[in-house]
């Protein structure tokens, strides 16, 4: 059982009034990673509400969802958010890079952030000797992706320990191409692997202050729902790409949001 | 050409600490003294080229200035998405050098050739693409590489004789008037040798993307010769949207686009595919006093 957030249960309901006027969006996948998201935006991603450069949003699709918890903490206005993915907009059905806008890579095509974000990890700790924590927020199925065990390699090597790879678990596509034991997978490239009720926020803020002893990445496999929040759309895959096609339906399912 | 790479390399990162230098498991030994004296900056990533030019990427976005080097084929047919999105789209400083060409590795089989390199890597936007022609001018066009976005520096095991006066990555051999050649990088040791005998605007170009718009608008003729080493056609509709609304009648001397099945050297191949001096030259003649 979950709390009830008033806060998330209002951005979804933003998600999908945007996602209705823009006639785009990933609402599902957004759904799955906002408590995700909201956690980062709040705690690790701004100083001073100074964007710091060390998030990539590999799993692109979900961009409606990062923009959203970037409105709701007042990163980006509500005339912006709502403009999503119109002709002029900044903000895209996929990110593209733009600092000024907290987008630190173009994704869209998976299995691209981690070999990014393993870079700028390298050039922090190895060559500039920062102290700095980066974190690369990724689809399961993105881990059918070679780059992904490629760049996994390269982060072990090279005792990468201040990168958190999280890995939205949702078993979308579980019954095409099992990853099985994703854990034990990634055992090999990491001692520092944990799972996690993915919209338990609490949980999260937890992990992801962890300390990383360990000489490797920080890998949380954070278990969630596709569509959280809303029966209808947890229920039916066909909403991984699809926007409330008119006032009625957007109506409903913003009734539907319980989380 | 290729040994002009690590010695640049040493040269600059005297006073340049933001190069950093990433192999594809490909010419290590070559730069050894690299490795000796700035051991942090320079890397062999390992076989792993996709994920090398993300990496590139963001060694880029943390403010360093990477050269990524591979055999031709792995880093542009291998890693050409990431090309695209991390590179170009992103806009992102970072100098490709490949090696190899397109056929420099003919023992090795058509896995290890690229004449396609051009063609396609001319079509993503933001992309510079040097052709040098020999070794000083492959130095020269190194110096390019703190200038934003991408670029591809294509080492050719085979290099030009000539001396060249170049101006905005172009030169102009001789004027004419019979036809324009328009002669890329490497290519010029096809005709370097009697190229004044030749009643035309010869054209050398060691940059094709962009290309100099100039050089060839001031020095148009009809009857137009395009010499490559890659793949024909590589660059001719860039030369045709220069020439726009203009009769052309074009005749290209370059690669054919097949598989180059046979082994041995690349000597052979060029032989076996006619691209020998002395059936370049009737060619050109021929299409000369047409």
């Amino acid at each position: 059982m979950y709390l009830k957030n008033n806060t998330i249960i209002n951005t979804k309901k933003k998600i999908l009034k945007t996602s209705h006027l823009s006639k785009e969006g990933h609402i599902a996948s957004s759904f799955s990673v906002l408590n995700i998201l909201n956690v980062l935006v709040k705690y690790f991603l701004f100083k001073n509400r100074k964007y710091l450069n060390n998030f990539i949003l590999s799993k692109g699709h979900a961009s409606l969802g990062f923009y959203a918890i970037l409105n709701q903490e007042k990163y980006i206005s509500d005339n912006k958010f709502y403009k999503f993915a119109s002709f002029k907009s900044q903000l895209g059905g996929h990110p593209k890079r733009n600092e000024s806008i907290f987008t630190t890579a173009s994704t869209g095509s998976l299995g691209h952030g981690l070999p990014i974000l393993t870079g700028m990890a390298f050039a922090s700790k190895n060559l500039h000797k920062k102290n700095k924590k980066f974190f690369v927020l990724m689809g399961d199925q993105e881990c059918n992706e070679g780059t992904i065990w490629e760049s996994l390699l390269l982060c072990s090597h090279y005792k990468l320990n201040n990168i958190t790879i999280i890995i939205d678990r949702n078993f979308s596509r579980e019954s095409d191409l099992s990853l099985g034991d994703l854990a034990g997978k990634l055992s090999t490239f990491s001692k520092n692997i944990f799972k996690v009720d993915g919209h338990d926020e609490k949980k999260l803020l937890y992990l992801f202050n962890k300390k990383n002893k360990s000489q490797t990445p920080k890998i949380i496999i954070a278990n969630t729902i596709k569509g959280f929040g809303s029966k209808i759309i947890e229920g039916d895959n066909s909403w991984h790409h699809k926007y409330p096609k008119n006032k009625l339906e957007l109506e409903q399912l913003a009734k539907t949001i319980k989380y | 050409m290729r040994e002009v790479f690590p010695k640049f390399i040493e040269d600059y990162l005297i006073k340049d600490k933001k190069i950093f230098v990433l192999l594809g498991d490909i010419g290590v030994h070559s730069f050894r003294n690299v490795f000796n004296n700035f051991e942090k900056n320079i890397l062999n990533i390992g076989i792993l080229e996709q994920t090398m030019v993300g990496f590139s990427a963001g060694l880029a976005i943390e403010g360093k200035i990477p050269f990524v080097h591979t055999i031709a084929p792995f880093i542009v047919n291998r890693a050409y998405e990431q090309i695209k999105v991390d590179l170009c789209y992103q806009n992102l400083n970072v100098n490709l050098v490949s090696v190899g060409a397109s056929l420099d590795y003919a023992a090795l089989g058509s896995t290890h050739h690229c004449p396609e390199d051009v063609a396609i890597l001319s079509k993503l936007p933001n992309i510079k693409i040097y052709c040098p022609g020999n070794a000083v001018e492959f130095y020269n066009l190194l110096k390019n590489y703190s200038l934003p976005g991408p670029k591809y520096f294509r080492i050719t095991g085979s290099s030009h004789k000539l001396k060249l006066n170049i101006k905005n990555n172009a030169a102009i051999l001789k004027k004419g008037k019979k036809g324009t050649i328009v002669v890329v990088g490497n290519a010029l040791r096809f005709i370097d040798e009697y190229y004044q005998e030749l009643d035309a605007n010869i054209i050398y170009l060691n940059c094709v993307k962009p290309i100099n718009q100039q050089v060839l608008i001031d020095n148009f003729n009809e009857n137009l010769i395009i010499i490559q080493d890659f793949y024909i056609g590589s660059i001719t509709s860039e030369i045709i949207n220069i020439y726009k609304n203009k009769k052309l009648k074009i005749f290209e001397i370059g690669l054919p686009n097949k598989f180059f099945l046979n082994y041995g050297s690349a000597q052979q191949h060029y032989t076996y595919l006619q691209l020998d001096k002395k059936i370049i030259k009737k060619k050109i003649l021929k299409v000369l006093r047409n």
